[in-house]
């Protein structure tokens, strides 16, 4: 034993990146898989990211129905690496394949929903949840030499007056995403966040848009230990759809689509029927814990006057 | 010139003027609403809320170093004028 004052620091299981793409792309270059699974459901930043920063490593998609089922490969053989994704909070619960390759557990959606974790990494981003101007993690100890960069797009998120600035941002990390550390403001954001507060608040105002839209139908029914990200819709038409988010944006309120199908994804032989149908019927209405039921009876309010111009 | 930071890429033409331009200029970016679009690129700036110069284009299709170029040339016009005055 060795008593002293400067002795090494502790290594705790978690480890901040800038963003969930980085935390991504350092688990790939840890791995150094030579065949990764993705679901042909998912955010666009997974798949570019493959393109973008691992073009030598081949892609399977697997495919996702209608209900979020993921119809995974049988088997992940050792050298390959499977992710799948928690949906909009709800705990995925498809059986996952044998393996004796790696799984990666994509969190991004689900960080503040009670799930045991299965994947033998677990990762994600915080941006997705969180009012933050960067934050991803991996849910394990690494020491990563991060790699060289001003973190601009950080910068003009924390200097954002409104909405262009945030997707001028986000543009930026698309076009140049590196792999480096998390900034201060943010760590100290998630760092005090009350997540059982935001998992309540969250669930009141999907609870509340479940109860009170009549047209379409929800995607998800959530638990009480889930923490929903979005409320999402299925409509009968991609016409009623794309109607409702036109007339909502003229009302001030920005629904968005989860996902459009990324071309690597409708390029690929897996069968994306379903994925295409949900990128033409679906809408996501904001959840977050930043509204409260005064602004989800706006919501509703607003769909209930589109309905009876439109339908 | 006193700057906060150098500029060194295209991509950072935008930041680099909103970090950089005198208190009446302002830089607005007109982002696409469209999924997919995020190379393209609509830079707008103002003086004193009057349209001064516009930026429209695809990072992909730019001459590389065409944008850090002019960021610098617009800094250093401004700050010409500015001495004159």
């Amino acid at each position: 034993m060795i008593i002293g004052s400067k002795l090494p620091p502790e290594h705790v299981d978690k480890t901040y990146f800038n963003s969930g793409r980085a935390a991504f792309s350092f688990l790939l270059n840890h791995i150094k898989p030579k065949k990764v699974y993705l679901p042909t459901f998912t955010c666009w930043s997974l798949v570019s990211t493959m393109e973008d920063r691992f073009p030598y490593i081949p892609v399977e998609y697997y495919s996702v129905g209608k209900d979020l089922g993921c119809q995974y490969p049988a088997f992940v053989d050792q050298d390959e690496l499977l992710v799948f994704i928690h949906y909009f909070g709800k705990e995925n619960t498809c059986e996952l394949p044998a393996s004796v390759g790696t799984i990666l557990e994509d969190i991004s959606h689900s960080y503040a929903s009670k799930i045991n974790h299965v994947g033998d990494y677990v990762f994600g981003s915080y941006r997705k949840l969180l009012k933050v101007g960067d934050g991803g993690f991996i849910n394990s100890y690494f020491n990563p030499v991060y790699e060289e960069s001003k973190k601009l797009d950080t910068w003009l998120r924390y200097e954002a007056k409104d909405w262009r600035d945030i997707r001028e941002a986000e543009n930026m990390l698309d076009r140049d995403s590196k792999i480096t550390d998390i900034s201060s403001q943010s760590l100290a954001i998630l760092l005090t966040a009350n997540y059982d507060l935001i998992r309540y608040k969250r669930q009141l105002n999907d609870k509340f848009l479940t109860e009170n839209i009549d047209v379409g139908k929800p995607l998800v029914a959530y638990s009480d230990t889930e923490c929903p990200l979005i409320h999402n819709r299925i409509f009968n038409t991609q016409e009623e759809r794309d109607s409702l988010r036109a007339y909502l944006a003229e009302k001030g309120i920005f629904t968005s689509i989860h996902w459009p199908t990324h071309k690597n994804v409708k390029e690929s032989k897996a069968d994306i029927t379903d994925t295409l149908w949900l990128d033409e019927h679906i809408i996501s209405f904001p959840v977050s814990h930043d509204y409260n039921l005064n602004d989800m009876e706006y919501v509703c309010a607003c769909v209930k006057k589109w309905a009876e111009q439109y339908l | 010139m006193n700057l906060k930071f150098a500029i060194s890429s295209d991509l950072d033409f935008y930041c680099f003027l909103k970090a950089h331009l005198p208190d009446e200029y302002t830089i607005v970016s007109e982002p696409q609403k469209s999924y997919y679009s995020e190379w393209d690129f609509c830079y707008k700036i103002f003086k004193n809320e009057v349209l001064f110069a516009e930026y429209n284009g695809n990072f992909k299709s730019l001459s590389q170093g065409s944008l850090m170029n002019e960021a610098m040339e617009i800094l250093k016009r401004i700050e010409s004028k500015n001495d004159h005055r």
